[in-house]
This record gives structure tokens, C-alpha cells and sequence, in this order.
């Protein structure tokens, strides 16, 4: 029992991260209608950017904050050179799909070139564990899973109770329609782009501290886990892509207790094929894209 | 009239001599000419994930042949080595094998390592040229193809020398901690067997699987039983988060045994400080005592300035070395005499020495040899392995790796002997 409540606090630790990822890219998708592959290769960059602070001298929380300001304008910017033209042409989303695909090539090698392919490390370190209930948790465990739930709930309140929130909202629903009534759509996403960047940084940081090492294929192999959690949540349905990262968080911990830890993952993502065999749609039911 | 009967007979002769001068020339400038070199191939992971292996290997390769060289070459010819790349990848070591035996004409193949000897050695056996190769897989510890040659300790001997070590150290509780790729579960039998056969107990044995972002679960499950020390081996990535997750565990006092894998600096680059601690072990092939191994130092500290190999190095200086020495014994480098050479030159009994210039001294008074390398004495057994001896290493705060002792393949013998 012991054994099992811990592996429950681990996979409630790999929720948050994989929470923040997913809920930015979730949002992103909801907006633009199209999936990011180089989100991974975006949390990477945010966490390498706030590395780069930190190994400047910034405490780690400011350093923080300039990663996800990074990312956010490299968000915003890949918006603007990249997909704004191309969807202004009405391409198709497979070529803004193979677009992403590029990019995310294009900043890998651009974080090899700059910070090199050894692991490095931030001077923070997330502390020893400590029992808490039946849990097992570090103090930076604790930070993480806290950090993730305020910023979701930030979220939640921008979404729901701000005019730009319900702008945000209305061009997830039905962007021509939202423009339609005087909504500036081109700001809207590029301010998704911006806040998805930053969520996605949030992300990285928390992956690189939780795995004790920052390299440039981080974010990149964590992806899929992402795709998994947006999909059993409902794809562009940000509170239940919140919900799929709980879920697969932490069957993933959990299942290691049961079954041979090198099938972990594999196991979680059978349980997302079962439950997307019996509702395709997702877990949660549909309320407008954003939602 | 008689003018030109002159002039014709002056011309007759002078042309007649200008045609002996020309042949005379031709045959001095063909006794003079130089004799065309000998190709050997490398095979190694020139790029990808273990490049830094593969450039390694090379390396020491190289040396070999620049050394043979500066001494007259192989037989009098020059040694002429070309190298493809194989990404460590099997289906990449194929066709880079078939161009080096098919377009370059080598002689002997240097270098492939256990995942892709499998698939190289059949094209050697093919072209009925020799295969010298650098890996511990246990699945050669008993190979029969004559043309293989392996030039680094089994992987068996080196579980021995882990297991030996922590048992000298009073830690008989043991956990094993691998990671899932075959190079790594390979060892686990080995050390299993040395661990019955010490009678220790084995109290934990989990598998890591790469590519994930938590082993938590992993790490509780192996300390779970409160073993004594942690034998292991995985990548370099795992190790990263897998030593973070121990530490954040509270389980860093526990010391940890690893392979050869884990002696490099990326390895301490993403490890970190657990690295440093002192708490991590690691068995690596020793150059203590090795006849070959002044020779290769210098060269290697001429070259590149630094007297510590790096991986594999020392292994592929070996190989060419044995080769070369083989053909000079046997006087060819042709099937399947060059065989013969081999063992011959590497085997006692025979005169011990471990440079080129030495060896091949005492080759040309007709003496009998026995090469020793810069990391094994190269006394082949039946299955054409090489046994050596084990240095336990110990990173110390700086990073820098330093040897706690040295294993002799007498005293793992003896231990695990019956």
C-alpha cells in the first residue's frame, strides 16, 4: 500500500508537467487549428533560455520567467514568419503540420548550436524526499504540482472572466465568426502563441528539474505523452487535456508497481486507446473548442 | 657517299645506347620503386550516439598503423587504412563492410563492435579475411569462426571483476539496476552466475527502459530490499535522471557499482554531482603492467597531448598491431596463413615485448614472440578471446576518474574458477 500511495504521488509530480505542457498546447491547437510537433523543441528552448539566466547569475525563479518570456516571443514569432503567411494563403494544414515538423529540427540544432549536446544542469536542485501521508515528495515536487495548479487556475480565470479571455473563447469557437464581430483574431492568436509559450517553458523547466538533467532532446522525447494527454482529454479542450495529463500521469507510476516498470508507458497508452475506443471524442463532452 | 655511312653508323650507336641507358634506368626506378601499401579497414561508430566511442577507436587505430609505418610497414609495405562509418547501427555496418571488402580490397577488418560484428563477420568470413573486433558481448564468448578476433575482455569478465570487487568490499546484498537495451542486459547472467557462485544474494533486479522522463518507481523498487550496493550499467540520459531520483530518494549512500559505459566525461556531465560524491564505482579495462602499454602512451600523448585513452583506444592499437605482427610472423597477410601468424605472434610461448620496432626485431632473427598489448597480454584462448585486467575506478570531486585497485585476470580466475 506503501509502495502504491507512493507511486501515486510520483504520477501526480509527471501530471503537473505534463498538465502544463499540455494545456498550452491544447490552447494553441484550440485557436489555430492545427498541432505544433515542435512543442517539444519549444519547452526544450524555454528551459535552455532559463538555464542560460540562471548560469548568468538570476536566481532560479527570475530565470524562469525569462524562459518563458523567450519562448513566449519565439511562440509569437514563429506566428508571424511562419504560419500567419501561410495561413493567410489558405494552405493546407498538412503543410502547416510539415511546417512545424521543420521548425522543430530548426530549434534543436539551434540549441545544440548554441549550448552544445552535454547535459548541463540548473544550480537549483528540487531537495530530498520527504514523507508526507502515505507520499513521498521533494520540496521542489511540491513547488512544481503548486506552480502547475496556480497557473491552471490563472487560466481559467483569464478564460472565463476576462474580455480578452472570451475573445480568446469565441475565436477557438469560430475565428470568421469572431472577426465577424469586430474581434482583432491576428492579436488573439498571437497571444495565444505567446501564453502557450509560456506554459510551454513552465513545462520544460519542471521536466529538466524532475529528470535532473537539461539536454537538447528533452522536450522532444516527452511529446507523445503530451499528444496522449490532449487526445484522451479531447483534442483542443484545454480542462480536459488538464484531466489526461492526471490520467496518464499517473497510470504511467502507477502501473510500474504492478507490472514491468519498462512497460509503463506502454500500458498507459493502452488504457487511452481503450477509453478512446469506447468515447472517441474524449473524456470530456464537447462545449466549444476552448473549453 | 662515306660521309653518310658515318653519320648513319654514329646515329645507329648513339640511338643503341640511349635505348640500354633507358632500360637501365627502367630497372633501377623499378627496384627502387616502393612497395604498394596494404589496406585495412575500420569499422566503428564515426558519428551518431556512440561516435564518441567510434572516434575513440579510430584514434588508436591510427596510431598503430602510423607507428608500424615509421618502422618499414607490414612486410615492407606501407599500411594504408580506410575508415566508413557505421552509426553502431547493424544495417548501416552492412553495406559500409561490403565497401571496404568489395571496392577497397582490405585485408583485415578492424574495429566493429558487439552489436555489429554480428552482421560484419559473415562478409569476413566471406572474403576469408580476418575480423579484429572491440565489445564484451557474451554472446562471443565461445564463437568458432575462425576469422574472429576479439581484442577486449568478454562482458563476462568484467561482471566477474564487479561482482569480485563488492564482494572484497563486504557488500553481499546486491541489487541490479540495467538498463533494457541488449548491450546491457547481456551482463545480467554473467553477474548473476558470479554472484551464486560467491554466494551472495541478490535482492533486487529491475529493468530501466530508455527514453522516459521518471524512474521513480524503478529506484524504489530497487532499494526497496536495502541492498548493500547497486551493480548497473545504462545510458548515460538514464543515469542522469536515474542517480537525481536516487539522491531525491535518499538513497545516495548506497555505492554503486557500473561498466566501463559510465567512464566518460558525458557520463559525469549528466550525472552531475552524484557523480562526484563517491559513492559511484566503476570497473574498466586496465593498461597496469601491459608490455604494449608505454609504447601506445607516448604515441597517444604525442598526438593528442593527453596520456588517458580514450575508449576503446587502446583495444583497436591492439588490433592493428596484432594483425601486423601476425603478417610478419607468417610472412603474408593472405588466408589462412595470416591466422596462423596471429596466434602465433600473440601467444606464448615466446620472448614478451610490446613494441613494434621489438617484435619485429625478434621476428626477423626467426625468434618466437609473445605480443603483449597496451590493455591485455592478446593471449588468445580457443575461442580466439582476450582476457585482461580490471581497473575499479572512483570519480573523485573533481571529476576525475582514479584507480582504487587493479584486478588481475589471474585473481578472477582463481576466484571464479570451478
Amino acid at each position: 500500500m506503501n509502495l502504491f500511495a507512493e507511486a501515486v504521488g510520483f504520477g501526480l509530480v509527471t501530471a503537473a508537467v505534463i498538465a502544463l505542457a499540455a494545456v498550452g498546447l491544447s490552447l494553441q491547437v484550440s485557436v489555430t487549428n492545427f498541432v505544433n510537433f515542435a512543442y517539444g523543441d519549444f519547452m526544450t528552448f524555454g528551459a535552455y533560455v532559463a538555464y542560460a539566466a540562471n548560469a548568468a547569475g538570476l536566481n532560479f525563479f527570475p530565470a524562469v520567467l525569462v524562459g518563458a518570456a523567450g519562448t513566449g516571443l519565439l511562440g509569437v514569432g514563429a506566428n508571424l514568419i511562419v504560419f500567419r503567411p501561410l495561413m493567410r494563403r489558405k494552405s493546407r494544414t498538412l503543410v502547416l503540420l510539415i511546417c512545424t515538423v521543420g521548425l522543430s529540427f530548426i530549434v534543436q540544432n539551434v540549441i545544440v548550436l548554441i549550448w552544445g549536446t552535454n547535459s548541463v544542469h540548473y544550480t537549483v536542485t528540487i531537495g530530498n524526499a520527504l514523507h508526507i501521508g502515505p507520499f513521498l515528495f521533494t520540496p521542489g515536487d511540491l513547488i512544481l504540482i503548486g506552480v502547475a495548479f496556480g497557473l491552471l487556475a490563472l487560466l481559467h480565470l483569464f478564460l472565463q472572466y476576462t474580455r480578452f479571455g472570451t475573445a480568446l473563447r469565441a475565436t477557438s469557437n469560430n475565428s470568421d465568426l469572431a472577426q465577424a464581430c469586430g474581434i482583432d483574431t491576428g492579436r488573439v492568436i498571437n497571444w495565444t502563441w505567446a501564453i502557450s509559450g509560456i506554459f510551454c517553458a513552465v513545462a520544460g523547466v519542471g521536466l529538466a528539474l524532475e529528470t535532473n538533467t537539461l539536454r537538447p532532446a528533452l522536450g522532444f522525447n516527452e511529446l507523445f505523452v503530451v499528444f496522449g494527454a490532449i487526445i484522451l482529454g479531447g483534442i483542443g479542450r484545454i480542462y480536459g487535456a488538464m484531466l489526461g495529463a492526471l490520467i496518464i500521469g499517473i497510470l504511467t507510476e502507477v502501473s510500474g508497481m504492478f507490472a514491468d516498470p519498462a512497460y509503463k508507458g506502454a500500458i498507459a497508452f493502452a488504457v487511452v486507446v481503450l477509453v478512446l475506443l469506447i468515447r472517441p471524442q474524449g473524456l470530456l463532452p464537447s462545449r466549444g473548442r476552448s473549453a | 657517299m662515306r660521309a653518310k655511312s658515318v653519320v648513319r653508323l654514329r646515329t645507329a650507336a648513339g640511338l643503341a645506347i640511349a635505348a640500354v641507358a633507358i632500360a637501365g634506368c627502367g630497372a633501377a626506378a623499378t627496384k627502387n620503386q616502393p612497395k604498394p601499401p596494404v589496406t585495412i579497414g575500420f569499422l566503428g561508430a564515426l558519428t551518431g550516439a556512440r561516435s564518441s566511442l567510434g572516434t575513440g577507436m579510430e584514434l588508436g587505430a591510427n596510431l598503430a598503423v602510423q607507428n608500424i609505418n615509421s618502422h618499414g610497414g607490414v612486410l615492407g609495405h606501407q599500411i594504408l587504412m580506410v575508415a566508413q562509418d557505421t552509426a553502431s547501427d547493424p544495417a548501416d555496418a552492412v553495406p559500409a563492410a561490403d565497401f571496404e571488402i568489395n571496392s577497397d580490397h582490405v585485408a583485415a577488418i578492424i574495429g566493429p563492435t558487439a552489436n555489429t560484428t554480428a552482421v560484419v563477420l559473415p562478409l569476413a568470413d566471406k572474403a576469408n579475411i580476418p575480423e579484429l573486433m572491440f565489445g564484451g558481448g557474451a554472446a562471443f564468448d565461445q564463437e568458432t569462426d575462425p576469422h574472429f578476433f576479439r581484442l577486449s575482455p568478454s562482458d563476462t569478465e568484467q561482471a566477474q571483476a564487479m561482482v569480485y570487487y563488492a564482494h572484497s568490499k563486504g557488500w553481499n546484498k546486491v541489487a541490479l539496476a540495467f538498463g533494457e537495451a541488449a548491450a546491457s542486459q547481456s551482463l545480467v547472467a554473467p553477474i548473476e552466475a558470479s554472484l551464486r557462485h560467491l554466494h551472495m544474494t541478490i535482492v533486487g533486479n529491475v529493468s530501466f527502459t530508455a527514453g522516459q522522463s521518471s524512474y521513480r518507481s524503478e529506484v524504489q523498487q530497487v532499494f526497496a530490499n536495502h541492498p548493500q550496493v547497486v551493480l548497473s550499467q545504462f545510458n548515460n540520459t538514464t543515469a542522469g535522471i536515474v542517480f537525481g531520483e536516487t539522491g531525491q530518494a535518499g538513497f545516495s549512500s548506497t555505492p554503486w557499482i557500473g561498466t566501463n559505459l559510465w567512464y566518460s566525461s558525458a557520463w559525469v556531465s549528466s550525472v552531475g554531482a552524484a557523480a562526484t560524491a563517491g559513492n559511484v564505482y566503476i570497473s574498466n579495462s586496465s593498461s597496469l603492467g601491459m608490455a604494449g602499454a608505454t609504447q601506445f602512451i607516448s604515441l597517444l600523448k604525442a598526438k593528442t597531448g593527453s596520456s588517458i585513452p580514450p575508449n576503446g583506444a587502446g583495444f583497436m592499437y591492439d588490433a592493428v598491431m596484432t594483425w601486423a605482427l601476425g603478417a610478419d610472423a607468417a610472412g603474408t597477410w593472405a588466408w589462412p596463413k595470416i591466422r596462423a601468424g596471429i596466434l602465433k605472434a600473440s601467444n606464448p610461448p615466446g620472448t614478451v615485448c610490446g613494441s613494434y620496432q621489438t617484435c619485429y626485431s625478434l621476428l626477423k632473427k626467426d625468434k618466437k614472440i609473445n605480443w603483449d598489448g597496451s590493455e591485455s597480454t592478446v593471449d588468445f584462448n580457443k575461442y580466439d578471446n582476450v582476457f585482461g585486467p580490471f581497473a575499479i575506478l572512483n570519480y573523485n570531486s573533481s571529476g576525475a576518474a582514479q584507480t582504487v585497485t587493479t584486478l588481475t585476470p589471474q585473481a578472477l580466475e582463481a576466484a571464479f574458477a570451478g
